[in-house]
């Protein structure tokens, strides 16, 4: 596939064409508003086919968490014309990776096969998108949702830590906030979801212009385009209900908790709020974490696994969000060690950052491995297709993802003290620390 | 015709060759390289690999060759530690070792760009390395700790039981990253040991994805002996005798099972791997459609054919709800039944052999998915030509073949070992299980 060196931005404009630095990328909207973008190479074995449909958890009601996954998981079950287990069975057949996942602001399916099954993967695609109705019942609405449960035990319940992040957004978000509860629901939630549920969540959410389809591989870029409309021209489009809003979140106060798990390590997890993904503010989330954490050169890793060693294991990860990110910091201590003095050492390295900022080198370097983050997905061509589709859904621009690798390149060591003042402020974040449960407090 | 009326059929597939990437093959004195020269990636995968698996790790000194492996990175004579991990982070490249427990892997994921400077500081990492004492202390904790933590871990825990329950008294049935007294005794000269044994004595087999070799023949030094993987290893032939096991966890919201069944030396490769496929190979196989989607069970059931120097297994792992546990170990023991007595159709057999030649082709996908082929190529010890005869040879697999190969693994009931790690009310309702109270970490 065309490597990722380079690439600047264009604005896509109708039937358009992004040609940047040796990738080209087709985007057209169909009439019923499906978004379809094409990046084809002639020669290549493998394609791509990636749907996200921009609905997710936040667009879930109280009472009914989890649904946006539980529907996830409904549209593997069939459709009008492709049996109970059929996408799967069809797919399999041919050797390809198929699956989908659920997050805060989107569901994506998606599937990599070799280019003979191109119409096939269209073909069940379409056909789930337009015809699943007709397919729906009880039977296999109570299945998936012992499947669900058990999802969600298998995550969760039965895991170390497994609450972590249920709780922390909890903690972050109010109650009224789209990204309060969790992608995969509440236990008592998922019990009472029905069949009208299911209906009207798909009526709602699964239509064509709320979609944006991604071919990427091995294709013909006007064969792919022909067989996209075969397949996707006759299903109507819906009304969509207005997407979700929240404000901003500002805190005010810190926020602390502890809980006690079955675990022998005490843990801390902090979170701070961040701009909307895209963001100046986001890219630099990226560097500053990776700036603090990634690698043992790290500030963070420096000081309390190598100088001071407290923890065994310092993490970060940035949650890149349609109405507010999250910058989430995650330290794994030594056993008995005191979770407010690992948490004075970790404000002590933030403070230290003011103090001291990064030369260039230190910067360098954190651009450096944001940047080799990005290439290496952009290589994979399952991720590829996927950040294609992001950056359609979220920007109107295809090759957005692309673009990123570059404009990380762009962060500007002098922008990141501001930042650091504005978004790294203990007294804003949310803090969360799991002790053994026959640890005293 | 109405609208629907056409898509009631699925399209038919297109034809389509695949044809797996030409290697190139470096040999000769003190020379190993297997390279696939693709230049339309970003990134170039790397692996150098070392005879320093786990199973090499003296008695009572298990955990050294992970500990050895973790410390890789602690400096050499001209870089100290913070030094070394600046240069390798402002490439943008990523080095990281792994332990498994045949060999050491030691992977670099780097930017073309930057080879030319990265090559000699592996070189400078592979013969220079000084193993500071005070890190070697910091390592020690940090997988003391992680071994603790593991405790409390129910997929570890059950992975680690059914282990070293299987191989017990062989160099396979302690964890890779070793025992608590095994890392107590290990020391900074017992590393230093295994360092020369396993790094310094020898130039690495590598393997590779990127667009040249060239560069990394320096680290091939005149005269340098060449590290020999072991090949035609012997296979461990006595197993413990399949037993159910209990370890009890309180609390635990689902029971988490695993179960391995020893594949013997005389079942052939393709056959086994065409029944693998259909048992709990993939989402449509009898045991997830059984377990997951006629009885929701669990969120989903596999199976793998496991291939080690000295043994071959397949290897099941499931997590299922408290109340179901029980009757999961019965399905799964009549979906074993179903495949040994009735086999697979023609069509099964088929299909399962068009999944494999897919699945195989999707490595095609990323520098490092084909180089991790590659790399479990040697390490399986299968022949220099498996990939590019992998298509004919499992598409001439028959349903008979498989059904034997059936009969061999799953139709030899005393030799299953079985762990399940789940909340102790539920070890009182099965039925002959021996209950475990010691972790393999001792």
């Amino acid at each position: 596939m065309p490597a990722v060196r380079t690439c600047r931005r264009t604005v896509p404009a109708g039937r358009s064409v992004n040609r940047s630095g040796g990738i080209l990328l087709h985007s057209l909207t169909l009439d019923n508003g499906l978004k379809v973008v094409v990046e084809a190479w002639s020669g290549y074995p493998l394609v791509a086919l990636n749907l996200w449909y921009h609905v997710g958890s936040r667009n879930e009601m109280k009472g009914k968490t989890g649904l946006a996954h539980l529907f996830e998981h409904m549209l593997f079950e069939g459709s009008q014309h492709v049996p109970k287990n059929g996408h799967f069975e069809h797919l399999e057949r041919v050797g390809a990776n198929v699956n989908g996942s659920t997050w805060y602001d989107r569901t994506n399916y998606y599937e990599t096969f070799s280019k003979e099954a191109l119409s096939l993967s269209l073909w069940l695609e379409s056909d789930r998108m337009g015809f699943f109705l007709p397919s729906l019942t009880e039977e296999k609405l109570n299945n998936q949702r012992e499947v669900v449960k058990n999802e969600r035990r298998w995550r969760v319940e039965n895991r170390p830590y497994g609450l972590w992040d249920e709780r922390l957004f909890e903690m972050a978000f109010p109650p009224e906030h789209p990204y309060h509860h969790p992608v995969i629901g509440y236990m008592e939630d998922l019990e009472t979801m029905d069949m009208e549920d299911v209906r009207a969540f798909f009526q709602a959410y699964y239509a064509p212009n709320n979609c944006t389809l991604t071919l990427a591989g091995g294709v013909d870029m006007d064969d792919a385009v022909d067989e996209v409309r075969k397949y996707f021209d006759d299903i109507p489009p819906s009304e969509l209900p207005a997407p979700p809003s929240a404000t901003p979140v500002v805190r005010a106060n810190h926020t602390y908790e502890t809980l006690k798990d079955r675990v022998k390590l005490p843990k801390i997890f902090l979170l701070y709020p961040l701009p909307s993904v895209g963001s100046p503010e986001c890219r630099m989330a990226e560097v500053a974490s990776t700036l603090l954490t990634r690698g043992v050169s790290s500030r963070l890793y420096r000081r309390v696994i190598m100088e001071y060693p407290i923890a065994v294991e310092v993490t970060s990860r940035v949650y890149p969000l349609e109405l507010g990110s999250a910058m989430i910091f995650i330290l794994t201590l030594k056993k008995d060690t005191d979770p407010h003095g690992a948490i004075e050492s970790f404000d002590a390295v933030l403070a230290e950052l003011s103090r001291t900022p990064p030369g260039e080198e230190e910067f360098k370097k954190a651009v450096a491995q944001v940047r080799r983050r990005w290439l290496s997905e952009l290589d994979n061509l399952t991720d590829r297709a996927d950040m294609i589709s992001m950056g359609t859904t979220l920007f109107q621009d295809p090759s957005w993802a692309f673009s990123e690798a570059d404009r990380v390149s762009d962060v500007s060591r002098s922008s990141l003290l501001p930042w650091v003042h504005t978004y790294v402020d203990s007294k804003k974040r949310a803090t969360l620390t799991f002790l053994p449960e026959d640890d005293r407090e | 015709m109405t609208v629907s009326d056409w898509r009631a059929e699925a399209p038919s597939l297109t034809r389509a060759d695949l044809t797996w990437p030409k290697r190139e093959d470096v040999a000769g004195p003190g020379k190993d390289i297997s390279w696939y020269r693709i230049s339309t990636f970003s990134m170039e995968q790397v692996h150098l690999i070392y005879p320093g698996g786990s199973r090499f790790d003296p008695e009572g000194l298990f955990g050294l060759h992970d500990t050895l492996g973790q410390l890789l990175l602690s400096g050499t004579k001209t870089l100290q530690m913070a030094r070394l991990n600046e240069k390798l982070e402002r490439w943008g490249s990523r080095i990281s070792v792994t332990v498994l427990q045949d060999v050491l892997v030691f992977s670099v994921y780097l930017l073309p760009e930057y080879r030319h400077k990265i090559v000699p500081l592996v070189r400078e990492i592979l013969t220079d390395t000084t193993f500071p004492g005070k890190e070697v202390k910091r390592v020690k904790d940090r997988q003391e700790a992680l071994l603790t933590a593991a405790l409390n871990d129910p997929r570890k825990m059950s992975y680690y039981l059914v282990t070293a329950l299987t191989f017990a008294n062989t160099p396979y049935e302690k964890p890779t990253r070793g025992t608590f007294s095994g890392l107590q005794a290990v020391s900074r000269e017992e590393v230093r040991r295994a360092y020369r044994n396993v790094c310094s004595s020898a130039s690495p087999r590598v393997v590779g994805v990127g667009e040249g070799w060239e560069e990394w023949l320096s680290l091939f030094g005149p005269g340098d002996g060449k590290s020999e993987i072991p090949e035609n290893e012997p296979r461990f032939t006595t197993f413990r005798e399949g037993k159910r096991y209990f370890y009890p966890r309180e609390g635990a919201a689902q029971s988490e099972i695993r179960m391995i069944l020893p594949i013997p030396d005389s079942a052939p490769l393709y056959p086994l791997l065409i029944m693998n496929n259909s048992f709990g190979g993939r989402f449509t196989s009898r045991l997830n459609l059984n377990l997951r989607e006629t009885h929701g069970y669990t969120y989903g059931v596999r199976t793998i054919v496991v291939r080690k120097q000295s043994a071959r297994y397949l290897y099941l792992t499931v997590a299922v709800h408290n109340d179901v546990t029980a009757r999961t170990l019965e399905e799964i023991q009549k979906e074993r039944e179903r495949l040994v007595s009735g086999g697979v159709s023609a069509r099964e057999c088929s299909e399962s052999a068009t999944y494999l030649v897919g699945n195989l082709f999707r490595a095609l996908e990323a520098p490092e998915l084909l180089a991790n082929r590659a790399l479990d190529r040697i390490i399986a010890g299968e022949p220099e030509d498996y990939f590019t005869t992998f298509s004919d040879r499992i598409r001439s697999v028959t349903a008979p073949q498989v059904k034997h190969a059936a009969e061999q693994v799953l139709g030899v009931s005393d030799r299953a070992v079985t762990v399940v790690v789940g909340a102790p009310e539920v070890g009182k309702e099965l039925q002959g299980v021996e209950i475990l109270d010691a972790h393999p970490f001792g």
